[in-house]
């Protein structure tokens, strides 16, 4: 199991992990394929990629949660010395919320509306901490609402009469409940208006502060990336088209993806510039082109991404993607 | 939604039964129906097992004011016999109910939840249980065993609970797929907890409004049981008071009486659990119209929404001549 005593300062490594969807009669879909990302004690890695690029997938898959037609077929997670894809079903039920835990994509959603707040949130405690004392357990739950700044005499109250904002911090103190190295947030703040996100995002900031966690940070929107984290996973159909810190991504970026994506994102002090939007369709993944997975829509392209997979090459030491054209300079 | 109504306390699960009229009818009729069976010792004016001397007048006896209902072709008070066989009827028939709506919702949670090949297997056997006839197999195991009354439960329990089952399966299905129950995986919680505390609470309201139903069919199957003439001997149930009725001459005879009494209790307790069972489901199933917020279709103005329509067209057809792209 997991050793607690000696934590090395690299929290969890997924080595060229590979996914696929796999349905009766048909090819199976890859929707992850050798994805490799590092994450540190206390770092926020941001994972950014259009919709159906495996982002959740790839999550889902750190804590084995994939739906029944996931399948693992390569690579590994090491999580503090342990892979956790050779772990028993109760072993990894004991890493769950406890180690790892996640806010989920539409906060409505994932709470049960039949039960209370506080009684879910306890229900995360007690599957981990052993609980007798009724009062303990409370007062645990009122600790933990308070965290994230909702009233603790709010616990007896259903999902709905919480609104959407108070629901996804009610989330975000059930991922906390079980104090947890390493919280996933899925989109936490889909679905909420902008001054919402805001507050949610500032909470998640001063929590990941105080109490050290490290966030895995799943999202679409590019200015939250720039705020918030360390470094930035560009995911593409699948793969990895660019991983590096945070600096290097929005100032050098080397992948045409990468590039075409910051050209989409709306420059403040140059207002009056038109929106760049990269021309055509994420690729289906059971219709995945020949060469790179980019190919068809990138402004770059030559004869060779239409005939083989780039490899992922390392620009430095600390800056790698997926593209020819790195290989060729 | 349902969701809503499920979470709420009794009281305000009261608030809404309130409002749903027929559900009320429903509860009252049953309500009234229990309360006749339970006081059956002191509201029936006879004593069913008392030994009486009796004439030939004495049977079939018109109403009157020692019998008010007439008597029947032993000389017993129907009144009386309607009154005690109430307990029959409803005994079997909430016990009936029990035990199929426990072995339907057990296979359809399961079924539901596992799926794969447990799933296949459980709603494979349901299939094989719902092709083959009810009554001749009940008729069968009825006379195969003993004609008591805990065999006649049983044996209607058992039958009766493939509907409940499939249900139950398909709602499991649903509720498995919401995002929840993924989130209690990721707490680390395993199935079992899963099924108890998540999908349990979801599919409980329809398993009430199940076993309400079903009582109303168990007791329509053991009246059929009783009126061809497997009932318990030692007992006397409506269906049974059916059967001497008609056996022994009372049509024959004129003595509607005896025929009629039975068969009203047999119509209202089915009516009651179908009345009660249909308005529990408006209040539980969001999917049928009925909410607190809409008034159903009265809430979209069609008629606004036409006039409104035809305005457009008309300014847009007004405007076409300048040179709208969409008129070439």
């Amino acid at each position: 199991m997991i050793n607690d005593t000696n934590i090395p300062s690299t929290l969890m490594e997924v080595n060229h992990l590979s996914i696929d969807y796999v349905t009766p009669g048909r090819p199976p879909a890859h929707a992850v394929e050798d994805v490799t990302l590092t994450l540190r004690e206390g770092e926020v890695l941001g994972l950014v990629g259009e919709s159906g690029c495996g982002k959740t997938t790839l999550m889902l898959s750190l804590m084995r949660l994939l739906p029944a037609a996931g399948r693992i077929v390569g690579g590994e997670v090491n999580f503090m010395g342990t892979d956790l894809l050779n772990l028993s079903e109760t072993d990894i039920a004991d890493v769950r919320w406890k180690r790892i835990s996640m806010i989920f994509q539409g906060a409505m959603n994932a709470l049960n509306p039949v039960r209370t707040v506080g009684d879910q949130i306890s229900e995360a405690i007690t599957q981990h901490i052993p609980m007798n004392d009724k009062t303990a357990l409370d007062n645990r739950v009122g600790e933990l609402l308070d965290l994230v700044g909702i009233a603790p005499h709010r616990k007896v109250e259903y999902p709905h009469q919480y609104s959407g904002g108070m629901r996804q911090r009610a989330m975000i103190a059930m991922a906390l409940a079980c104090t947890p190295q390493v919280v996933i947030a899925d989109e936490p703040t889909t679905a909420l208006d902008v001054m919402i996100q805001a507050q949610i995002l500032e909470l998640l900031q001063t929590l990941q502060q105080k109490l050290g966690l490290a966030i895995i940070l799943v999202t679409h929107d590019l200015g939250l990336v720039a705020e918030m984290c360390d470094s930035v996973l560009v995911m593409y159909g699948g793969v990895t088209a660019e991983y590096s810190d945070v600096d290097t991504i929005f100032n050098e970026p080397k992948h045409p993806y990468t590039q075409e994506l910051l050209k989409a994102f709306p420059d403040l002090s140059n207002p009056r510039e038109t929106l760049a939007s990269i021309p055509g369709y994420p690729p289906r993944l059971d219709a995945l082109p020949p060469g790179c997975r980019f190919a068809p829509r990138c402004p770059a392209v030559f004869d060779r991404c239409h005939v083989e997979q780039p490899d992922i090459h390392a620009v430095t030491p600390t800056h790698y993607t997926s593209c020819h054209l790195v290989e060729n300079s | 939604m349902a969701d809503q109504v499920g979470a709420t306390n009794l009281r305000s699960l009261w608030r809404v039964f309130r409002r749903n009229r027929m559900a009320l009818v429903g509860l009252f009729m049953l309500g009234a129906m229990i309360f006749t069976a339970v006081f059956a010792p002191q509201i029936a004016p006879h004593d069913p097992d008392e030994v009486i001397r009796i004439s030939i007048d004495d049977i079939y006896a018109k109403p009157g004011a020692n019998h008010l209902l007439g008597t029947d072709d032993a000389g017993r008070d129907v009144l009386s016999n309607f009154i005690y066989g109430a307990r029959v009827s409803l005994t079997v028939g909430f016990f009936a109910a029990a035990i199929s709506v426990f072995i339907g919702a057990t296979v359809g949670i399961f079924a539901g939840f596992y799926g794969g090949r447990v799933e296949n297997l459980l709603m494979r056997f349901t299939d094989i249980m719902l092709v083959i006839p009810d009554l001749p197999l009940a008729i069968v195991l009825v006379a195969l065993t003993k004609p008591r009354l805990s065999n006649i439960i049983i044996v209607i329990g058992i039958l009766g609970w493939t509907g409940t089952a499939r249900l139950i399966r398909s709602q499991t299905l649903a509720v498995k797929q919401r995002k929840f129950v993924l989130r209690a995986r990721a707490i680390g919680a395993g199935n079992w907890h899963i099924i108890r505390r998540h999908i349990f609470p979801l599919v409980l309201p329809l398993i009430v409004v199940n076993t309400v139903l079903a009582i109303s069919l168990a007791i329509l199957a053991e009246s059929t049981l009783s009126f061809i003439g497997l009932g318990d001997p030692t007992t006397l149930s409506w269906g049974q008071m059916l059967n001497y009725a008609f056996g022994r001459g009372a049509m024959s005879s004129g003595a509607l009486w005896a025929l009629i009494t039975p068969g009203l209790g047999i119509v209202w307790v089915v009516l009651a659990c179908t009345l009660l069972g249909q308005g529990l489901e408006q209040m539980l199933n969001p999917r049928t119209e009925w909410h607190h917020l809409s008034v159903g279709a009265e809430m979209v103005d069609r008629e606004q929404i036409a006039r409104h329509a035809a305005m457009r067209e008309e300014a847009s057809l007004g405007a076409a001549p300048t040179g709208s792209p969409a008129s070439g």
